[in-house]
């Protein structure tokens, strides 16, 4: 504590640590375990046509759509996901455990499941859509806002669980100190909470973000498939590969290079 | 071709390699009820035969059996499948056994009073199709030109499955499927007949994966026999 | 005025204390681990809720569960510099000290320039725009006096204010809290389990054992008759007075020399000052004969009196350096002392511990 440091604290001490021999095989292993199929997926495709077919009308809505409802949704979970993420993670009430256990629910449920119950309960004839769409005409399936719901369904969990456990970690007296200088608990969450946490919201922003892109199951049960309006990527990979598999393979290798197109200097930017 | 030969050769060891007591039988995930029954009914006329199912899509299974799957007969829910795994040498000569055709299905009570074809063209209604990629797309886009009418569907499902789901839970307030997925679906869904002048008629083929053997053969002739038929009439397909 | 009753049970900590600090005084808070020190402060802060009692701050109530009466804490008047300090890592040190008067709504401006003129009182003004990271231990430390000081609290509590800092660092750290504590008029409570910081910066002690008040009193008070075997370990320690004629050597009130180790640091007694000394009892060794190691301070001193302790015997010295000695039975045989002897008493350089005065 005396040693006058100039370096950040967390900074880069840890990388120039050595690591244990001993873990490089099992590192390698899982890294293979990742690289190889996306290798067999790159050497299928069809470099010759993919100009062509990855410039098709069919391509180019679907990456829109998967753009543009994985973000909404992304924005979403972090509006609402952020706050049950400090709920869970600082309020005391009883049944706690178990509203976690709920949270991560749609984690483990088929995603195909969690698009039926979507429809059950926002459909027009849902528990809470029939209400909706007898005052309003409002039908959230078989539109844009239908994917943004099934993705936000499926992937706001891991926003969630990512922000509860940054919450966790850091240290909570910061926000004591901040109350015994007079800060208001909304100034407490806006000046202290929100920027320690920061670099867990962005890293489960993105966590979620890719898996709202990827998101198929849901998606297609509650919102249906129709080009332009509501298929996205997962879909028209999943169609294509009924017809022509070498369209499919293309369509994947855009999905996994914008994906890595936006993952990879956030996670410079952010998770050092 | 190497893949195909190795495929042929996979199929032949598993039904000639001790496994003489049981049949493996891919079929359409369409004839998913009905084989289950005439499975069961074959067994209880042949005992000591065990009979193994494999539902799936149909180019899926086509797809498995050029991998060199085990299975010994393949019952198609279109001919061109079939035809593929002719080209390809994997199976022997197939065999109609069963046809199916077109149905319009909507949610139980008809909420929307669907009549006919016509209402497909409707906006004011939520319309679902199966996705033109997969067979019952195709076909209703068909009954569709048939009956001269400018669909406009909210969605192309991609499976029938999934098109149901949605009219059972009344989301949809029609689509067109086939006879024997109405048939299948239970209390949740009512059918409207196509009339025959638009409907599109598919045949389901049926062969022997690799070399024949007596249970296999058997099979097949079930299939394509009274019970066999009964059977397949109480599911909703028509006769070859 | 602070006038608390602080009721609370605690997991194994049954807290039942009363405790009154007058405007301008400093109440240190002692006790060894787990007595509740903390748990006090957490609750005069409104930090933890509590069980019974009141919590009064200049005639207002703070906290009081039979009244259903609860001032959360960002309303309360109560300025904490923590521990381990607590400084907002991503703020600069004038950003941190802002920070209380941003909270009550001072602009930006106002605040900054507030914030600036406080941490020049604290000689930081050339390091106002350093990150905490990049402050030394005392630097962090005022700044994070100087952040609980800027919204202006009615009652300041410090919770072990040095036990971050090692001990060179503390030695002038302390001094420099002493000269900042008697700046601020409101009350302050003094969280420590070191004798030195409470002897040196408490006006009066309040001993915390158990979750209850064992004795409460001036330092020599206290001193006089411990009330418990805490409480005499902890008051046991030797506190002489002097002038710092070197750097190094110091001439006590009582006519003795001493030397102390040089010290590193920009601060703490300068040449020339008053300052206080604090020897540990069992620093302080003694023997028959002239000893010739390492010590530098060495004097011959009559024994005035021999108390047996639990393990050890407490050996009173009479002479230019008026101390007790701590030692073991062992020793103290081999020794044969009597009251009246002549003994040799010597103590290393570095456990003579400076503070100015």
């Amino acid at each position: 504590m005396s040693a006058r440091r100039t370096r950040r604290p967390g900074g880069n001490a840890a990388s120039g640590a050595r690591l244990p021999v001993v873990l490089w095989p099992f590192a390698a292993v899982a890294l293979l375990f990742v690289v190889v199929p996306v290798l067999a997926l790159v050497q299928r495709a069809p470099w010759s046509d993919l100009t062509s077919l990855v410039t098709e009308p069919i391509v180019t809505d679907a990456l829109r759509l998967s753009i543009v409802s994985a973000s909404v949704a992304t924005l979403v979970s972090l509006v609402v996901g952020v706050p049950l993420a400090w709920v869970l993670a600082r309020a005391t009430f009883t049944g706690r455990s178990f509203v976690r256990a709920l949270v991560i629910l749609p984690m483990v449920l088929p995603p195909v499941v969690g698009g039926a119950a979507l429809l059950f309960a926002f459909g027009r004839r849902g528990l809470v859509g029939e209400a909706v769409y007898d005052q309003t005409g409002f039908v959230l399936p078989f539109s844009i806002w239908g994917v943004i719901a099934a993705n936000t369904f499926v992937a706001m969990p891991f926003l969630v669980v990512t922000v509860e456990s940054g919450l966790r970690s850091v240290d909570a007296r910061y926000e004591e100190a901040a109350a015994t200088l007079g800060a208001s608990r909304w100034m407490i969450f806006r000046r202290i909470t929100l920027p320690n946490v920061a670099p867990a919201i962005v890293a489960g922003a993105a966590l979620c973000w890719a898996r709202a892109l990827g998101e198929f199951g849901a998606t297609v049960t509650f919102a249906g498939n129709l080009q332009g309006r509501t298929q996205t990527m997962p879909l028209a990979v999943f169609l294509a590969l009924e017809s022509n598999r070498e369209a499919a393979i293309a369509l994947s290798l855009v999905l996994i290079v914008v994906s890595l197109a936006v993952l990879v200097p956030l996670r410079d930017r952010w998770l050092r | 071709m190497v893949v195909i030969a190795a495929a042929a050769t996979v199929a032949l060891s598993a039904c000639g390699g001790g496994d003489a007591d049981t049949v493996s039988v891919f079929a359409a995930a369409s004839l998913t009820d009905a084989f289950d029954d005439i499975a069961d009914a074959f067994e209880e006329e042949h005992p000591g035969v065990l009979v193994d199912r494999n539902f799936a899509g149909s180019s899926s299974l086509r797809e498995q059996i050029l991998q060199g799957a085990p299975a010994d007969v393949f019952a198609s829910a279109n001919r061109s499948t079939m035809d593929d795994l002719v080209a390809a040498d994997a199976v022997g000569s197939p065999e109609d056994f069963a046809t199916n055709r077109m149905a319009i299905a909507v949610p139980a009570g008809n909420s929307a009073e669907v009549r006919d074809l016509e209402d497909f063209a409707r906006s004011d209604l939520l319309i679902g199709l199966c996705a033109v990629e997969v067979p019952c797309g195709e076909f209703g886009r068909r009954v569709l030109s048939l009956a001269s009418v400018d669909a406009a569907p909210d969605t192309e499902e991609p499976d029938v499955r999934a098109l149901l789901t949605k009219i059972d839970a009344g989301e949809l307030d029609a689509g067109i499927v086939y006879v024997t997925d109405v048939v299948a679906a239970g209390d949740g869904i009512e059918e409207i007949t196509i009339p025959d002048l638009q409907n599109v008629v598919t045949s389901y083929p049926i062969a022997v994966v690799g070399a024949p053997d007596s249970d296999t053969a058997a099979f097949v002739d079930f299939v394509r026999g009274s019970r066999g038929q009964a059977i397949l009439r109480d599911h909703g397909f028509g006769a070859p | 005025m602070l006038d608390a009753r602080i009721e609370l049970v605690l997991g194994a900590l049954d807290l039942h204390v009363e405790l009154e600090v007058d405007d301008g005084e400093i109440v240190a808070l002692v006790g060894p681990n787990g007595a509740g020190k903390s748990t006090i402060v957490r609750a005069l802060a409104g930090l933890g809720p509590i069980d019974g009692g009141r919590i009064v701050l200049d005639g207002r109530t703070l906290d009081e569960p039979a009244a259903r009466v609860y001032v959360p804490t960002e309303e309360r008047s109560v300025g904490v510099v923590f521990q381990d300090h607590l400084l907002f890592p991503r703020l600069s040190a004038l950003d941190n000290v802002a920070f209380g008067l941003r909270a009550r709504g001072v602009d930006r401006g106002t605040a900054r320039r507030r914030a600036t003129v406080l941490l020049q009182r604290f000689d930081l003004d050339t390091h106002r725009h350093l990150r905490p990271a990049a402050l030394s231990g005392g630097q962090a430390q005022r700044v994070a006096l100087a952040r609980a000081l800027a919204a202006d609290p009615r009652l300041l509590l410090l919770d072990e204010p040095l036990a971050a800092l090692d001990a060179t660092t503390r030695v002038h750290v302390r001094a420099e809290l002493r000269r900042h504590l008697a700046t601020f008029e409101g009350s302050r409570v003094l969280v420590t389990h070191d004798p030195i910081d409470a002897l040196v910066l408490a006006d009066r002690l309040v001993v915390v054992e158990d979750g209850r008040v064992t004795q409460a009193g001036t330092a020599a008070e206290v001193a006089a008759r411990p009330a418990t075997s805490y409480v005499a370990d902890f008051v046991g320690i030797n506190l002489l007075r002097g002038r710092l004629v070197g750097a190094t050597t110091i001439e006590l009130d009582s006519g003795g020399r001493l030397t102390v180790a040089p010290r590193s640091g920009d601060d703490g007694a300068a040449g020339g000052g008053d300052v206080a000394i604090a020897i540990r009892p069992q620093a302080i060794a003694l023997h028959r004969d002239r000893p010739a190691g390492s010590p530098r301070n060495v004097w011959k001193a009559p024994v005035a009196d021999v108390e047996p302790g639990h393990d050890r015997l407490r050996v009173t010295l009479a002479g230019e350096v008026p101390a007790t000695a701590e030692i073991t039975v062992a020793a103290g045989s081999n020794l044969e002392l009597r009251p009246g002897d002549e003994i040799w008493a010597s103590v290393k350089a570095v456990d003579v511990a400076v503070y100015e005065r």
